[in-house]
C-alpha cells in the first residue's frame, strides 16, 4: 500500500482515503488537526499537527491566499509555485514528515505537502564549553538550518559540499556532512559515509552520542573525533580538509579525521602574537605533561627512590609526611579520586551549589586533610597542581581521557616505581601512535605540509 | 634520505651505550680500540650504504616479500630464521642488560621478575601493533626525549670532573693493531640499519644517497661512539676504568647537577636511556616478529577473524628473555654479548649474499 498508486485519491466521501488512513495512525498524537477550508463551492482539506506548525505561516501562505483566489484551480497553481513545497514519496515518509511540522493539503484531488514547520531552537547560543578571550562569542544553535546558515556566512566558498541525510533511527534526526570538495581527504569522506551507513542504533540523540557510535571501537579511551561549538574552529578545520558531521538539535558538531594535536589547539592560537601563542602552547603541554605524570612520579620518589631528588628537597617532602599513617600510593589515590569526585560534582551541581562544593572541597577539606595528618602538605599541592593542569587542556573530552590515563600510569608506578613511570608514559605513547582516526594515524608529527607527508615519505 | 631511516639508526647507536660496547671497547683499551673504532664507523658506513642501494632498487617491499618472489622456499625460510634469531638476539641482549641495571642501581630491592614483568609487558605489547606504528612512536618518543638527551650528552663531557690527560692518554694507544672484538662491537652501532629488512615497507620513494646523509651518519657515529668511549676514561681514569662493570652508569653517577632538582646525574641517565632502551627493544623485537611470521607461514594462524600471530610471539619472546633473566649471570651475559658481536661478521656476510642472490634472480 505504500507507493505513488495508493495515493492517488477518491474525493467521493466527505475525507479523502489517505487523509483517513494518516489520520487513524496519528489518532495518539491529540493535536492532529483535520480541518476543510470553503468558500462558496471551492473546497480544500488540512492537515497538520499543531504543536509543530508554524500558525502565522498558515494563516498567511495558505488560508488567507485560498480565500483571496476564491478557485481550486488557481490555489492549486499558486501552491505548486511556492518554494516550500515537498515532493511526496510515500506514505510512511510522509507519516514522518506530517510530524515534523508538515502541511498536508487536499485539493482537487490532489496532495501538495508543504513545509510551514516552526522551529524554537534557532537562537544562537554563547560558547560554554571552549571560551576564548578574542575570537568570536557566538557557538551554534541547536537548529540544523541556522548552523548551516552560521557556516556558509563565515566560509563563503562555492566549493563547500552539504549533503543532508536523515538517520534511521527512532529520532529520524536530519544529518549533514559539510566539506570543501577541493580540499577534503576522500577517503575519510568515504569512511565517514560508509560509517555513517552502518549505524543501527535505535536512538541517537546528539552528536556526542553520534560520535562514539561512528568511532567503532569498543574500548576506546581516547576520542577519535573532535566534538566543537565554535564555528571559527570548525571553518579552521574545514579549511584544512575535514569532513564535519551536524545533528539537528545539537549545538555541537563533530569533525572527523582528528589527531592527537587537534585537541591540543585553543583557537586563542591563532589571535595571539606568534611568541605569546607559542609560549601558551608550551604551557598547555606542559600542563598535559604534569597532570599526566606528577601522580605517578610522587608515588615512585617516596616510595622507591627519594634519593633521586636533591637532599634538601627528600628532607622537606620526608618531613612533610610525618604522621601520614600510610603508604604514598594510598594517599595519592586517596586524594586523586577526592579531587575527581570535587571536579564530576561540581559539573553535575546546579550552578547556585556548586560554589558552594568548591569551598568545601577545596578549602576546608583540603586544610583539615592535612591537619588530621591523613595526606602531607605538598601531596595537596601535588593534588591541586594536577587538578588545575587538567583544565588547561582546552578540549573537555581530551581532559576526560587524561583523566583515566594518569590512574593507568599511577598503578604502573605503584607496582614498578620510577622505571615503571617511564616504562608506563613510552607505553601510553605506544597506545596512542597505534591508533587511528578514520584511517588516520592519531598520534603523528605532520613536519612537511599534510597532503605532501600522505601522499609522499610514507605509504598509506 | 627518510627522517624515519635516521631514526632507526641514531636510536640504535645511542642504545649501545645501555649495552656492553662501552665495557668490550674499554677492555681492549690498551689493544687497539682506537683504529678499531675508526675501521668499525667505516664498515659500519659501507654497511649501510650498500643495504640502502639494495633496498632502493625495491622501494616498498621488504625482505619478506622478496625473498617470497626471488628465491626458493627452503633458502627463504632458513634465511628467515636466522635473521629472525638475531633480531631476537639483538633486543634481548638490550633487555636482559637494561634489566640487570635497574635492579643494581634503581631498585635494588625489587624482585628481579618484577623488574622483567614491568618491561615485557609494554614491549611485548609493541608486537601486537601495527609496523607503521612502531615508527610513528619512535619520532614522538624521540622528540620528547632528545632535548634530555643531548643535556646528558653536553654534561658528560663539560663537568668538573672529566679530566682531558685521560683522554689524551687513551688517545696514545692508536699505533696498536685493531682488535677484533672492539671492531665488532664498533660497527654494531650501525645495525638500526638492518631494520629495512621489515620497515622499507614504508620507504616509498628512493633514499637520496648523497655525500651528506652519509657524512651526517658517519660524523654521528664517529661522535658517538668517541663518546662512548672517552667520557667514562675521560671521568674514571685511563688505568682502572676496566675494572667496572658498567662503566657508564658510573661514571654518570660521578657527575654532580649542583642546582638541579635531581641532584645525580645517573638517575637522568637511566631514565632517559630507559626509554631510548625500550625504543630499542620494541624495535628488533618487532623485527623478529614480523620475520618469524613470514617464515613460519603464521599468518594463517587464525581464530575468529583475528591474527593470533603477534600474541604467539609475545608470549614466546616473553618466556624466553624470562629464563635468560633468571638464569644468566652478569658475566655470562658479557661474554656471550662478546659472541654475538663477534659473529656480526657472519650476518653482515649473509646479509650481503641475500642481497646478491635477489638482485641477481630480480634482473633476470
Amino acid at each position: 500500500m505504500k507507493g505513488m498508486s495508493s495515493l492517488n485519491p477518491q474525493s467521493d466521501n466527505q475525507i479523502p482515503h489517505l487523509f483517513a488512513r494518516l489520520l487513524n495512525k496519528l489518532q495518539v498524537a491529540g493535536d492532529t488537526i483535520h480541518t476543510p477550508i470553503e468558500i462558496d463551492e471551492e473546497n480544500a482539506q488540512l492537515l497538520f499537527i499543531k504543536s509543530v506548525i508554524d500558525g502565522n505561516q498558515l494563516q498567511n501562505t495558505i488560508i488567507k491566499p485560498f480565500f483571496e483566489l476564491a478557485s481550486e484551480k488557481r490555489f492549486l497553481q499558486y501552491l505548486d509555485s511556492l518554494p516550500n513545497k515537498i515532493e511526496i514519496v510515500d506514505e510512511e515518509t510522509l507519516l514522518v514528515e506530517l510530524t515534523r511540522g508538515m502541511l498536508l493539503i487536499n485539493v482537487q484531488q490532489r496532495y501538495v505537502l508543504i513545509d510551514i514547520k516552526k522551529v524554537n531552537t534557532d537562537s544562537v547560543q554563547i560558547t560554554s564549553l571552549e571560551p576564548t578571550i578574542y575570537g568570536p562569542q557566538g557557538g551554534l544553535s541547536e537548529s540544523l538550518e541556522t548552523n548551516i546558515n552560521l557556516l556558509r556566512q563565515r566560509y563563503a566558498e562555492p566549493s563547500l559540499a552539504v549533503e543532508i541525510t536523515t538517520l534511521t533511527d527512532r529520532s529520524k534526526s536530519v544529518l549533514a556532512i559539510l566539506y570543501d570538495k577541493e580540499v577534503v581527504d576522500t577517503e575519510v569522506l568515504d569512511t565517514v559515509r560508509k560509517r555513517l551507513g552502518q549505524l543501527n542504533n535505535p536512538l541517537i540523540q546528539s552528536t556526542a552520542d553520534l560520535e562514539l557510535y561512528l568511532n567503532q571501537e569498543k574500548f576506546a579511551l581516547f576520542p577519535s573525533t573532535l566534538l566543537t561549538e565554535r564555528p571559527d574552529r570548525i571553518v579552521y578545520n574545514l579549511a584544512g580538509g575535514k569532513v564535519i558531521i551536524m545533528l539537528d538539535g545539537s549545538p555541537q558538531v563533530t569533525m572527523a579525521p582528528a589527531v592527537f594535536f587537534d585537541f591540543m589547539v585553543s583557537m586563542d592560537d591563532h589571535y595571539h602574537n606568534f611568541w605569546t601563542s607559542i609560549s601558551t602552547t608550551f604551557l598547555r603541554y606542559a600542563g598535559l605533561f604534569t597532570c599526566t605524570v606528577l601522580p605517578a612520579l610522587y608515588v615512585a620518589i617516596i616510595s622507591y627512590n627519594p634519593d633521586v631528588i636533591r637532599t634538601e628537597l627528600a628532607l622537606t617532602v620526608a618531613g612533610s609526611r610525618i604522621g601520614v599513617p600510610y603508604p604514598s600510593y594510598i594517599e595519592v589515590i586517596f586524594m586523586l579520586v577526592f579531587i575527581e569526585l570535587l571536579t564530576e560534582a561540581s559539573i553535575r551541581l546546579p550552578k547556585a551549589v556548586s560554589a558552594t562544593a568548591t569551598t568545601v572541597g577545596g578549602l576546608i577539606l583540603g586544610t583539615a586533610v592535612v591537619e588530621a595528618a591523613l595526606a602531607s602538605n605538598i601531596m595537596i599541592i601535588v593534588v591541586s597542581l594536577v587538578a588545575i593542569s587538567t583544565f588547561v587542556i582546552p578540549i573537555n573530552e581530551m581532559s576526560f581521557s587524561v583523566r583515566a590515563t594518569r590512574f593507568f600510569l599511577l598503578l604502573y608506578a605503584t607496582l614498578f616505581g620510577l622505571a615503571g613511570v617511564i616504562i608506563g608514559f613510552v607505553g601510553i605513547i605506544m597506545y596512542l601512535a597505534n591508533k587511528e582516526s578514520f584511517g588516520k594515524p592519531y598520534l603523528k608529527f605532520y613536519w612537511k605540509n599534510r597532503s605532501e607527508e600522505i601522499k609522499g615519505g610514507l605509504k598509506k | 634520505m627518510n627522517r624515519f631511516l635516521y631514526y632507526l639508526i641514531f636510536i640504535n647507536m645511542i642504545a649501545n651505550i645501555i649495552a656492553s660496547v662501552p665495557r668490550i671497547l674499554i677492555l681492549e683499551k690498551s689493544n687497539g680500540a682506537i683504529i678499531a673504532m675508526v675501521l668499525g664507523t667505516i664498515a659500519g658506513l659501507l654497511i649501510t650504504y650498500i643495504t640502502i642501494k639494495f633496498y632502493n632498487a625495491f622501494p616498498g617491499k621488504n625482505l619478506m616479500e622478496l625473498l617470497k618472489i626471488y628465491t626458493p622456499k627452503w633458502f627463504s625460510i632458513s634465511v628467515l630464521i636466522y635473521f629472525a634469531a638475531n633480531w631476537y638476539i639483538a633486543g634481548s641482549i638490550t633487555l636482559v642488560t637494561f634489566t640487570f641495571v635497574l635492579i643494581r642501581f634503581l631498585t635494588p630491592e625489587m624482585p628481579i621478575i618484577t623488574i622483567a614483568i614491568s618491561l615485557l609487558i609494554v614491549v611485548s605489547s609493541s608486537l601486537l601493533i601495527k609496523t607503521k606504528s612502531i615508527l610513528y612512536m619512535i619520532e614522538i618518543t624521540i622528540v620528547i626525549f632528545s632535548p634530555l638527551i643531548i643535556f646528558f650528552l653536553m654534561k658528560s663531557v663539560f663537568n668538573d670532573v672529566f679530566e682531558i690527560d685521560f683522554v689524551k692518554i687513551a688517545l696514545m694507544h692508536i699505533n696498536e693493531l685493531p682488535n677484533y672484538s672492539a671492531f665488532t662491537a664498533s660497527t654494531y652501532l650501525y645495525i638500526g640499519i638492518v631494520n629495512m629488512a621489515v620497515f622499507n615497507t614504508f620507504f616509498m620513494k628512493r633514499i637520496k644517497l648523497g655525500i651528506l646523509p652519509l657524512l651526517i651518519l658517519g660524523a654521528g657515529g664517529l661522535f658517538v661512539i668517541s663518546l662512548t668511549y672517552f667520557v667514562p676514561i675521560g671521568i674514571g681514569g685511563f688505568d682502572k676504568i676496566d675494572d667496572l662493570i658498567y662503566p657508564w652508569i658510573s661514571t654518570s653517577d660521578s657527575i654532580r647537577m649542583k642546582f638541579g632538582i635531581i641532584e645525580r646525574l645517573t638517575f637522568f641517565f637511566l631514565l632517559v636511556f630507559l626509554a631510548i632502551a625500550i625504543l630499542s627493544i620494541s624495535i628488533h623485537w618487532h623485527g623478529a616478529c614480523r620475520l618469524l611470521q613470514s617464515a613460519l607461514g603464521l599468518e594463517k594462524f587464525k581464530w575468529k577473524g583475528h591474527d593470533l600471530s603477534p600474541i604467539f610471539c609475545a608470549i614466546l619472546f616473553s618466556f624466553v628473555s624470562f629464563l635468560l633473566i633468571l638464569y644468566l649471570s652478569e658475566g655470562q651475559l658479557f661474554s656471550y654479548t662478546t659472541y654475538f658481536f663477534n659473529l656480526l661478521p657472519v650476518f653482515f656476510g649473509i646479509s650481503m649474499v641475500v642481497f646478491l642472490v635477489i638482485k641477481r634472480r630480480a634482473a633476470k
